[in-house]
């Protein structure tokens, strides 16, 4: 187990803040969001904001502070972090939310990921140039992801989902500094600029029979109707948005801090990370995918696109639009670049919860780690990839990266605030802060936070949790398959529900023994 | 777009970038706790 204390971890602060701003920034900032904020126009936006500084960026400082705590003690995972902050005997399992979480949405994120990095080869070699319709695009995603027959299986995608896989795998496999961080200071402005490049576009776009760009902003700007506040829905939709587009709820941002110490600052890095995801997802998401489309197809097509579902506008809708702009194989392969560097910043993130766990508490050694994730989640992947047609991939994410990821969230801000207590954590969070959070966070993570996240699981379980336990709405044909991807989450979680009793209950002494070096470093 | 839209747009933004290049400013502004030392990393 020593190899837990003499572990390396990030070699600059710039490149912890681009790790932590990739983790946050992912395809939910220029699919998810345009899609979610939309159809409710310039109010969405109230919600959005107030759930960002109430919700959103007072669980990221915690998350933060979970994982500086916990990684004193030698754990890089929530299970040994959320025992360090309650000793409760169900603390750790609490805590195993935040290593099934990540892991299950990395097992169908990696596959959506990998069709960005497919399209951007087909822009770039003209596959689909010619298809200018949106039903033929449409067909184009049918036929790449080979939709049709009993599996949903084609050779190209199947190439670029295991190039992505492996790719994903080897920079989990190295040191934090030369794997993630490595990637993340180079990945991160590429996006950035690919992202500015792509808003110049598309704000310079030329009208188009009447239809302008400021016709396209006025779809996530103009307040045409303030009364949709009064509606729950909209409130569900712009904090569930904040939750995702954060990645606060899955355990990756404790992993990633439990690398620093106590000299390192967490508030100015947190911020820092969360502010660079909202200048992308704001500015950057909101400016590209929805005004395009409003200008090249209208404000009722645009609307019955975002009503296909959040892939249709990236991949039925733009690449029509690329092959009517001048240079539009150009600007069409920047944008699948974008999207998949926009995943891969975040993917990377996914499995290093479980690898810190197999290593910290089951005393893996990283190649072993690696090998078993690599092989445990390729093993789990199959059936996203074939049973893609069968809803597998929506089960999936609407337990794992939808309901649970809000109940992980609003649980850590209880244990948080209301167990460990706020003034210890308040203390916490300011060891080594080259910024002085001010006061009124203290009670607003304290008060507002915990019964906020616990308001939106009240609100989440009231909207879905029954209608998608009985699986009312799903197809008859599918429920085997939804059962399937339900036993995958089981099969997980069971396995880390046997990791965590089998590490308490034989490895007691490196606890305590870790226990007591913090003492001597404090 | 109306006049108030812009204006809400313009001042949203103005206002991520600002804070954005705050933090990134104060986070550059220490350049001594802009590397990490590993050897004393905390785990």
């Amino acid at each position: 187990m020593s190899q837990a204390v003499t572990r390396t971890g990030w070699a600059t602060r710039f490149g912890l803040i681009m790790a932590m701003a990739g983790n946050a920034i992912g395809l939910g900032n220029f699919l998810r969001f345009p899609g979610k904020a939309a159809p409710y126009g310039g109010a969405f936006m109230v919600p959005y904001f107030l759930a960002l500084v109430l919700l959103g960026i007072p669980l990221m400082w915690m998350e933060w502070t979970i994982g500086r705590h916990g990684g004193q003690f030698g754990h890089g995972s929530t299970p040994g972090m959320f025992h360090r902050m309650w000793h409760n005997p169900i603390a750790k399992y609490i805590g195993i939310f935040g290593v099934l979480l990540p892991a299950m949405v990395g097992v169908y994120y990696i596959y959506i990921e990998s069709w960005a990095l497919g399209y951007a080869w087909q822009t770039l070699t003209g596959a689909y140039w010619g298809k200018t319709s949106q039903a033929a695009m449409a067909s184009v995603f049918s036929e790449y992801l080979g939709l049709g027959g009993g599996i949903s299986f084609s050779v190209r995608a199947y190439f670029f989902f295991l190039l992505t896989f492996a790719l994903n795998i080897l920079i989990m496999s190295l040191s934090i500094s030369k794997g993630i961080e490595f990637v993340a200071k180079y990945a991160m402005p590429a996006l950035l600029i690919l992202g500015v490049v792509l808003a110049a576009r598309v704000l310079t776009l030329p009208p188009m029979e009447g239809r302008t760009v400021a016709d396209g902003l006025a779809q996530i700007w103009r307040v045409s109707d303030w009364s949709v506040l009064r509606h729950s829905d909209v409130w569900i939709a712009a904090t569930g948005q904040i939750f995702f587009t954060l990645s606060v709820g899955l355990g990756m941002v404790h992993s990633y801090a439990s690398y620093l110490n106590y000299k390192h600052d967490i508030t100015l890095s947190g911020l820092t990370s969360c502010t660079t995801n909202e200048f992308v997802e704001v500015i950057l998401g909101g400016t590209i995918a929805i005004p395009a489309a409003v200008v090249f197809f209208g404000i009722a097509d645009t609307r019955a696109i975002l009503n296909q579902g959040t892939f249709a506008i990236g991949f039925h809708a733009l690449p029509v639009i690329f092959q009517k702009m001048p240079a539009g194989q150009f600007f069409g392969v920047m944008w699948f670049i974008l999207l998949f560097l926009a995943g891969l910043t975040s993917s990377m993130a996914m499995f290093t919860p479980l690898l810190l766990f197999l290593e910290d508490e089951l005393g893996l050694t990283r190649k072993r780690a690696a090998t078993l994730i690599a092989t445990c989640v390729f093993c789990l992947m199959q059936p996203v990839v074939l049973f893609y047609h069968r809803g597998v991939m929506d089960e999936l994410d609407y337990w794992m990266g939808d309901f649970c990821l809000v109940l992980f969230g609003a649980l850590e801000a209880v244990v948080f605030a209301w167990i460990f207590g706020m003034k210890k954590g308040w203390s916490e969070m300011h060891a080594g802060a080259d910024l002085q959070v001010p006061r009124i966070f203290y009670y607003v993570m304290k008060y507002v936070t915990p019964v906020f996240a616990l308001t939106l699981v009240v609100w989440s379980a009231q909207d879905s949790l029954w209608r998608r336990i009985t699986m009312q709405a799903a197809p008859p044909e599918n429920v085997p398959f939804l059962w399937l991807a339900r036993a995958m989450i089981l099969a997980m979680a069971g396995f880390l529900i046997w990791g965590v009793r089998h590490a308490w209950r034989t490895h007691p002494k490196f606890f305590e023994q870790a226990a007591q070096t913090q003492e001597a470093v404090k | 777009m109306t006049l108030l839209s812009w204006f809400y747009m313009i001042a949203v933004w103005i206002a991520i970038t600002l804070l954005n290049i705050y933090c990134f400013y104060k986070v550059f502004q220490k350049p001594k706790t802009n590397q990490i030392d590993n050897s004393k990393d905390g785990r």
